[in-house]
């Protein structure tokens, strides 16, 4: 009896295991679960850029009229903050929005940053998830940005680091 | 900027259309197919990139903001590339005529001319495929595993963006005001 529930037990583990395997090769089949990989790439940069952005150069800005490398950080933290909030149907003001993201320093960024990308994830993860196809280039567009403002304080983005630019 | 705002007037499209269906009889129109989308995507990117090429300054055209990274026009003629480098991950077909360099491609107009036509024939391709080219298998080389090239083409749509966010520091970084923050 003991050693049929063993065989059955290393039959369940090998299946689940087999499962598991499956799922970990499986290449994303649906425009939903393309998107929610592209996603999630996109805002691991973000935050790998926030988590490693030197704080003293926070507040560099390539022209006065632009914004600096945490209030870049901080708009896409309030775009999917509004995001998350729209989807739950509440409200939301723009002026207050601002001023909760506004910039006050490298740790609250990456905090809010975190969070934001915590907040939109029921959204990314619904079956609507394709209308947030223009908050990602959005967002792609913001990494492109903060590449430069790498480069021009003299550093070597996080991933040009691992890789070639391509 | 302007992207969010057509995220948020697409969002409130899609919120009316909702509104619309639950109060009345009125269809709601179809969902655009992921070929559609993917096509869509791909062509705002490329109109603003293409927008950015006519617009900089030709003298400027080989400003870096660091010595070791591209040039406005070096990203450009990158951005040319690869359309065709898209193409024969899906098909295994090669076109375009490369290499996309400085040395090839030395005025502002022929780097113009060539951006529109990669441009074009990224679009002519994702056009030509549709939803069941689209779902054939495709690797890119530095992935795993082999995805489709639907998934190809949306990493292609996403590069553009990231490309045309660093040339909007380009224009900043010279005094000057990219156009849609006109």
């Amino acid at each position: 009896m003991k050693s049929t529930l063993r065989i059955a037990s290393l039959a369940a583990l090998v299946t689940l295991g087999a499962g598991f395997a499956a799922a970990q090769q499986q290449p994303p089949q649906t425009p939903e679960e393309r998107f929610r990989r592209a996603w999630s790439n996109t805002m691991a940069k973000l935050v790998e850029m926030a988590e490693d952005f030197p704080e003293d150069k926070y507040t560099y800005k390539p022209h006065p009229d632009s914004r600096s490398f945490g209030e870049e950080l901080m708009h896409v933290a309030s775009v999917n903050t509004r995001l998350a909030r729209q989807a739950k149907g509440e409200a939301v003001d723009n002026a207050a929005l601002q001023k909760e993201f506004a910039y006050v320093s490298k740790t609250d960024t990456v905090a809010k940053l975190k969070q934001s990308v915590e907040d939109v994830k029921a959204v990314v993860d619904g079956p609507d998830c394709l209308r947030l196809i223009g908050a990602l280039e959005h967002a792609g567009e913001e990494y492109g940005k903060l590449t430069v403002h790498y480069r021009v304080n003299g550093l070597v983005p996080p991933r040009s680091r691992r890789q070639p630019e391509r | 900027m302007r992207r969010i705002a057509l995220a948020v007037s697409f969002a409130l499209l899609v919120t009316a259309v909702t509104a619309a269906a639950e109060s009345g009889p009125a269809a709601s129109p179809p969902a655009p197919s992921p070929a559609e989308a993917t096509l869509k995507a791909w062509n705002e990117a490329y109109a603003m990139l293409i927008e950015m090429a006519e617009d900089f300054p030709e003298e400027k055209y080989d400003f870096k903001p660091t010595p070791e990274v591209r040039s406005f026009a070096e990203q450009l003629l990158h951005v040319t590339g690869s359309p065709y480098f898209f193409i024969s991950v899906c098909s295994g077909q090669r076109g375009g005529e490369g290499p996309f360099t400085r040395e090839k491609y030395k005025t502002k107009a022929e780097v113009v001319a060539a951006l529109k036509k990669a441009a074009e024939a990224g679009a002519a391709f994702i056009g030509e495929q549709g939803d069941a080219g689209l779902n054939k298998p495709a690797k890119l080389p530095w992935e795993k595993e082999a995805s489709s090239a639907l998934w190809v083409w949306s990493v292609g749509a996403r590069h553009a963006s990231e490309h045309y966010g660093q040339l909007v520091v380009y224009y900043r970084l010279n005094g000057l005001v990219p156009p849609a923050s006109r």
